[in-house]
């Protein structure tokens, strides 16, 4: 099953610098690997723990590219800035949904021995187009980092991500009921 | 006494572990053979605490499980149960009756193709696929699941003496729970249009499989996260009314983190002894438990409380930068390391010779 989906067009070609081996150019973020797609929401995943910045740089780069496409937040980051270094990087799962905030389940994936945080986050730390994709299970990257600027400044940036994927088709539903009555043979066995 | 001295083959053992977010028991039946119930990771390694505990008393240890049981499906009690299970060959894999529904079988499917982690379901899938992996290669009854409803024997090991006998029984879910769940289930599938990827945390443990254990003269009530609903035929008030052994359990496994909503009088008056060894295993995320009220009710039922973890656990400290930008933000570790309260008592000595030991954290209430 593929669930992957085009970039965008304007992210193709697009490569106003060449990032050093410790930033992550915008165009890496485009890499989208189609194989890597269907497994692309687990909070406990196989991300390797991060020594050093480049390391991390490249952990980033693997967690973003198993992304569907970049979401409006990270287009406006690209379309102005030529790299980001992530300081770092949580992967996470939203609990509740509590007026103008939401509480979420943090995996760090900069130092994978980090205990699972509970953070309250406010919904304005999410774009507006992606609201709508901030619901009790779904999944997201939190980055907080530096940006470095074409004019050379640097600043400090925090941005969601969510994750977007696609929906359920009847087609989707079918294969999967069709599929799990292997499992039935494991309890038909012993009776 | 070290933590990695295992137990004489005469000796009986209920080892309680609790990181915050999880629990894990494993019982050593005597003679090398274990039990265990429920499964969570160890927070540095990611390996299941089980595994890592077993595997540090004996080099043979994980070959001697003889049960695996899920006692739900929720993800605090079931992360690493797939590994476990591939690590113990001779282990018969248990779960409720109710999970045997053709609505939870697509669910778990639903939960691999749709890339559902951490919805609880999506171990159950491994866990399955590990079964059907066995098929052919070993005896039919360590590929099928047992499945456990009220008042069913799970394991029963009869030794030469009756000091060193075994019978490990399931109190719950009861008839009415079972149906409830299954309900529940079918309510979950994903519908057409639905977003991949968005099954939420159910907040009910209907299909909860309460354990009654006879290790020797000696009998263990697990509660899992059974509740009280107050319902006839559900939760506790059915395992109360259905309640076959006249003995009384002088070790409990608190139900539902020591939650008000998993106690109730009956079960301390006609399950348990007098001041029996009770344990709690903390849930840091959402509303937190045992909350001090909790804590205070239980020691109004015996002094003998114990409890795997603290509830505040230090969060880590990190750059400068990305410390800035969290400062002022309302967060916490869940997860600790994984405390560990070990009662352990040999065949032969009496109610007051079982010794309880403390490691990483854990502590008397």
């Amino acid at each position: 099953m593929t669930l992957s989906q085009s970039p965008p067009m304007y992210f193709t070609g697009q490569n106003p610098v060449n990032p050093s081996p410790n930033e992550i150019s915008p165009l890496a973020l485009n890499q989208v690997d189609d194989k890597d797609v269907a497994g692309q929401s687990g909070l406990n995943k196989n991300y390797s723990d991060c020594g050093d910045s480049s390391q991390l740089s490249a952990s980033v780069a693997q967690n973003v590219r198993r992304f569907l496409g970049p979401p409006p937040a990270i287009r406006d980051q690209v379309e102005r800035v030529s790299s980001l270094k992530p300081n770092q990087v949580w992967e996470g799962k939203v609990t509740r949904i509590l007026g103008s905030e939401f509480i979420a389940l943090i995996q760090d994936q900069t130092v994978r021995t980090n205990p699972i945080e509970e953070v309250t986050l406010e919904l304005d730390l999410v774009s507006e187009e992606e609201r709508g994709l901030v619901h009790p299970g779904s999944a997201f990257y939190w980055t907080i980092g530096k940006e470095k600027t074409p004019a050379g400044q640097i600043k400090n940036i925090s941005f969601i991500q969510f994750k977007r994927n696609p929906r359920w088709t009847a087609n989707m539903l079918a294969r999967s009921e069709k599929r799990s009555r292997k499992f039935h043979t494991l309890f038909s066995e012993d009776e | 006494m070290s933590r990695s001295t295992p137990p004489q083959a005469d000796e009986f053992e209920v080892s309680i572990f609790g990181p915050g977010r999880g629990e894990c028991i494993v019982i050593h039946l005597g003679n090398n053979e274990w039990c265990v119930v429920d499964s969570c990771i160890d927070r540095a390694t990611r390996q299941p605490i089980a595994m890592q505990y077993l595997n540090s008393l004996a080099s043979d240890a994980l070959s001697g499980v003889r049960l695996i049981v899920a006692t739900h499906w929720h993800d605090d009690h079931i992360r690493g149960l797939s590994s476990l299970l591939k690590a113990a060959p001779a282990a018969r894999f248990c779960c409720s009756l109710a999970l045997k529904d053709d609505h939870f079988l697509t669910l778990v499917q639903v939960a691999t193709d749709g890339g559902q982690p951490e919805s609880g379901v999506d171990e159950f899938s491994e866990v399955f696929n590990t079964l059907m992996r066995r098929k052919g290669s070993t005896h039919a009854s360590l590929v099928s699941p047992q499945l456990a409803i009220q008042n069913r024997v799970l394991l029963k090991l009869d030794r030469s003496s009756a000091s060193l006998s075994v019978a490990i029984s399931s109190l719950s879910p009861s008839d009415g729970t079972t149906r409830k769940a299954i309900t529940q289930f079918g309510s979950l599938i994903p519908r057409e249009g639905a977003i991949l990827g968005s099954i939420p945390d159910q907040p009910e443990n209907h299909t909860s499989i309460a354990l009654w254990l006879n290790l020797g003269t000696r009998r263990v009530l697990l509660g899992a996260d059974l509740e009280h609903t107050g319902r006839d035929g559900e939760g506790w008030l059915a395992v109360l009314s259905s309640k076959q052994d006249a003995g009384k359990a002088g070790i409990y496994k608190v139900p539902h983190h020591g939650s008000s909503n998993g106690d109730y009088d009956a079960i301390w008056e006609e399950l348990l002894g007098n001041q029996p060894f009770a344990v709690v295993t903390p849930f840091s995320s959402g509303k937190k438990l045992p909350q001090p009220s909790d804590i205070s009710r239980l020691l109004t039922r015996t002094d003998n409380l114990y409890c795997t973890a603290s509830g505040s656990k230090a969060l880590p400290r990190r750059d400068n930068n990305v410390e800035r930008e969290l400062r002022g933000m309302t967060r916490r570790a869940v997860e600790g390391d994984s405390g560990h309260v070990r009662l352990r008592w040999t065949s032969s000595e009496s109610e007051e010779a079982i010794r309880v030991e403390l490691f990483n954290g854990a502590y008397r209430a």
